[in-house]
């Protein structure tokens, strides 16, 4: 039983891992300001090229590198448009997203039902023994310890250093930010990269380790845009939109199991459950919004306590156009 | 020294800044004055590399550049406060104080925050977001960073709209001992001629973008006055209306009224206000008066007690039915949330007005043109239009019956004359049975145009206050949080326990 169990939560953080790896690069992204709508393409097209790539050189690590690659050169292109020459965030990325697809399929017709190497598993020695942990970590895919070291490192980097200051910063208000001598769209630009090269490493995750391969469709359609809502689901924190990725990981993979457990229901309901269940979760999350919410946690110091931190801000010049040139 | 040489600004046609030359000697306090758009944030901004100067040049530290950029102002210590404090609310104290500081790891920055606060006899909490902190406390904190950042040029934007007139005593004294005794600049812009006269070393005038005088002491009130606004400026506002006695049944009354906002609720409040009455709302931002107008209006909720007006009890404060029972209410934040920016003048009062598609024209020059002396093109769109003209738009499409009129700031961002013109209206209003509730930042403004002044403290009514009574010092120690027995004596304890006695007059 422990061991089913055991099981279940190492395909759940298999099949949160690139949702995870992609949420904290949107994180960091719309942390800066800048929307990145372009995700689900970028996370199609860094697949086709990471296995594209970790076909033709047999090296699935460059494979990941080049997925990187690509997401990040998605972002830059969303990034460039977008910041310097001022243009909607939220049109080019949409426009990108359908063009990163488009071009993912085409290219990669040749690599189509390949067989390719992937990732395969990490073993640590000495784990594999453990009672629990060891099914679970003893010998695994490294895209997992990869999304996990990326949930430590992104929550350090914004909140314990320097340079996340600066991050939030400019997120929070461009105007001040140029004040006091930061310069916000470069600044802006490199969080994009970043955001970027994190969602094409998820990218590089599905076609190198969760789903490995290449075809249409490649079993990762979706998965972007599913991310932009878990970014608002986490409330723009790492550590919580990282919770919210696993979380919806599990309604995916339990649905599998539940499947063999209620055979009378047909398979699709599986499916598609988990994404009305995210909005009530999102709505349940939230509900400190509501009137009578609102009073009835001013009236019970606990949940005050609770509300106060659980309280979900968007960074507050999300989306908006900074022009240093125009001054304050 | 700095020396700004022939600055020009043009934004399109607009010269906010024609030409300006200027000396600025250490250790002096400099008082910018000048009407709305006469170009003094423009010149600040200049001054303090926020913006670039389409031409002239600059000599800061005997060294001659064309513009500045905010790192370089900074590297010549020169630091700008905004009238808005130009912070991040959501990031922690520690945080705005280091953000654009070179390196330094948390315990270093919160040390230097706590020295400096024993200084200037500050209080900080280090991990308290700056949303929590009063506008005055954000601008303190503005200060303590730029003189961290060894500022010795402190330009100050209006810096005491929003703080009382204690804290304002401080920070004046502040710049007078950093000014005196540590040799800095100061540059004060200001609206209130009354800063000027008391702080300043020298008056530097702008209007239309010119740097039109310096005034040195003593100075000539009347001939500086005449400087700022030209021949305009001529005739004291008026006071407030006379007030008749209009029977027994208030205008507005809220009994055992619980309000409830996004981020706080306030009450069980009791208050009545008669027809004709100008009722004034001060206290320090956050301090409730936001939320009393919102909750008047039904912009926020009322979850228990009731509101009457004029006897008649209006259940669960539903904004439309509040409307449509004559309640109106003027956001401070005219652009975003009272005009269409979009649209034209014409179409707002078609909107407005739909019963005058006929003689929407002639309707529209005696509503506008005649009553309001609002000259703007009729397609001009709203956002083209100044501060004053938005002002006066706003005000012409009020219908004529609304009863009870809620304003906040009612002259915000307006200079003398379109704010005389703005109170010459609304007194008009009241004359003829409309009651005014108001809220604004400057207390002068309140105590000139209220009967009756309702002063907030910590999220409640601390005390209601007769025209007789209301004096600076009085209104700003019950903001400041002062006990209102102490202040007003043992008469007024009752008034303030109930939030204002039924009827207001006695």
């Amino acid at each position: 039983m422990t061991d089913t169990f055991a099981l279940t939560l190492a395909g759940i953080l298999m099949a949160g891992a690139p949702l995870v790896l992609a949420t904290l690069g949107e994180t960091l992204t719309e942390k800066a300001g800048i929307i990145n709508l372009s995700l689900d393409g970028s996370i199609l097209l860094a697949a086709m090229a990471a296995f594209a790539v970790s076909v033709t050189f047999d090296s699935p690590w460059l494979g990941v590198l080049c997925g990187m690659g690509v997401g990040a050169a998605i972002a830059g292109v969303l990034g460039v448009i977008g910041i310097y020459l001022g243009q909607s965030q939220l049109a080019v990325g949409f426009i990108l997203t359908l063009l990163a697809r488009d071009l993912a399929y085409f290219l990669g017709h040749s690599f189509s039902r390949q067989p390719g190497p992937d990732l395969g598993l990490w073993t640590i020695p000495g784990i594999g023994t453990i009672p629990f942990i060891g099914p679970i970590f003893g010998s695994q895919s490294p895209v997992i310890h990869l999304s996990l070291a990326a949930i430590f490192l992104c929550w350090w980097w914004m909140y314990r250093t320097e340079g996340g200051m600066r991050l939030r910063a400019v997120g929070e208000s461009p105007r001040a930010a140029f004040g006091r001598g930061i310069r916000v769209r470069l600044v802006r630009l490199y969080y994009c990269l970043a955001g970027g090269a994190l969602v094409g490493m998820a990218g590089a995750a599905y076609s190198l380790a969760v789903k490995p391969g290449w075809g249409r469709p490649q079993g990762c359609e979706g998965a972007g845009w599913i991310v932009l809502a878990i970014v608002i689901f986490g409330g723009w924190n790492p550590v919580r939109a990282a919770l919210g990725a696993f979380f919806f990981a599990a309604l995916q993979v339990s649905g599998i199991y539940l499947q063999e457990v209620f055979p009378s229901i047909p398979a699709p309901v599986f499916q598609v459950a988990p994404f009305p269940i995210m909005i009530l979760t999102l709505l349940a999350v939230n509900m400190g919004r509501v009137g009578w919410v609102q009073d009835m946690v001013r009236r019970n110091p606990v949940l005050k306590r609770l509300s106060q931190s659980w309280s979900i801000e968007a960074p507050a010049a999300l989306g908006q156009d900074f022009d240093p040139r125009k001054g304050l | 020294m700095i020396v700004l040489q022939d600055i020009h600004k043009h934004y399109g046609r607009v010269r906010a800044n024609d030409g300006i030359s200027l000396t600025l000697e250490p250790g002096r306090i400099y008082a910018l004055v000048g009407e709305n758009g006469a170009g003094k944030s423009t010149l600040m901004r200049v001054l303090a590399g926020h913006t670039r100067p389409t031409s002239g040049s600059i000599e800061i530290s005997g060294q001659q550049v064309a513009f500045l950029t905010p790192t370089l102002a900074r590297a010549h210590g020169v630091g700008m406060l905004y009238q808005d404090p130009l912070d991040f609310p959501a990031m922690p104290v520690w945080e705005n104080f280091q953000l654009g500081a070179p390196g330094r790891t948390k315990r270093e920055v919160i040390d230097v925050i706590g020295e400096l606060s024993f200084r200037l006899d500050a209080c900080f909490l280090p991990d308290e977001t700056v949303s929590s902190l009063t506008v005055g406390e954000r601008q303190l904190l503005e200060l303590l960073r730029l003189l961290d950042l060894g500022a010795t040029t402190l330009i100050l934007d209006v810096p005491t709209t929003g703080i009382t007139p204690v804290q304002k005593r401080d920070l004046f004294d502040l710049l007078m001992k950093l000014a005196r005794e540590e040799k800095h600049t100061i540059v004060l812009v200001t609206h209130k001629l009354t800063e000027a006269l008391e702080m300043a070393d020298a008056i530097l005038v702008m209007r239309q973008g010119a740097l039109v005088s310096t005034l040195t002491p003593p100075y000539d009130e009347a001939r500086l006055v005449q400087l700022m606004f030209g021949d305009a400026a001529d005739g004291e506002g008026e006071g407030v209306p006379g007030l008749s006695d209009s029977g027994p049944v208030p205008r507005l009354r809220l009994d055992d009224a619980l309000m409830a906002g996004p981020k706080y609720s306030m009450g069980p409040m009791n208050f009545s206000a008669r027809p004709g009455e100008c009722i004034g709302l001060a206290g320090l931002d956050g301090s409730g008066q936001e939320l009393f107008l919102r909750g008047l209006c039904g912009l926020d909720r009322m979850p228990r007690g009731t509101l009457s007006l004029d006897g008649k009890a209006q259940p669960g404060n539903d904004f439309t039915a509040l409307r449509s029972a004559g309640v109106h209410f003027v956001p401070a934040d005219r652009l975003g949330l009272a005009l269409f920016p979009d649209l034209t003048l014409r179409e707002h009062i078609q909107l407005t007005f739909p019963g005058h598609a006929a003689d929407m024209d002639a309707f529209y020059r005696s509503q506008c043109v005649e009553r309001f002396n609002l000259r703007a093109h009729p397609d001009t769109r709203a956002s083209e239009l100044s501060g004053g003209n938005q002002q006066r738009l706003l005000l012409s499409l009020i219908h004529d019956d609304a009863s009870l009129l809620l304003m906040e700031h009612p002259t915000r961002g307006l200079d003398a004359g379109s704010a005389r013109q703005v109170w010459a209206h609304l007194n008009d209003r009241c004359r003829a049975g409309a009651t005014l509730v108001f809220f604004s930042p400057d207390l002068d403004e309140v105590l000139d145009h209220s009967h009756r002044v309702v002063v907030f403290y910590d999220r409640a009514i601390a005390a209601v206050v007769d025209r007789a009574q209301a004096t600076t010092e009085v209104v700003g120690a019950l903001m400041a949080g002062k006990d209102p027995r102490d202040v007003l004596g043992e008469t007024a304890t009752g008034n303030s326990a109930t939030g204002g006695g039924p009827g207001g007059g006695r």
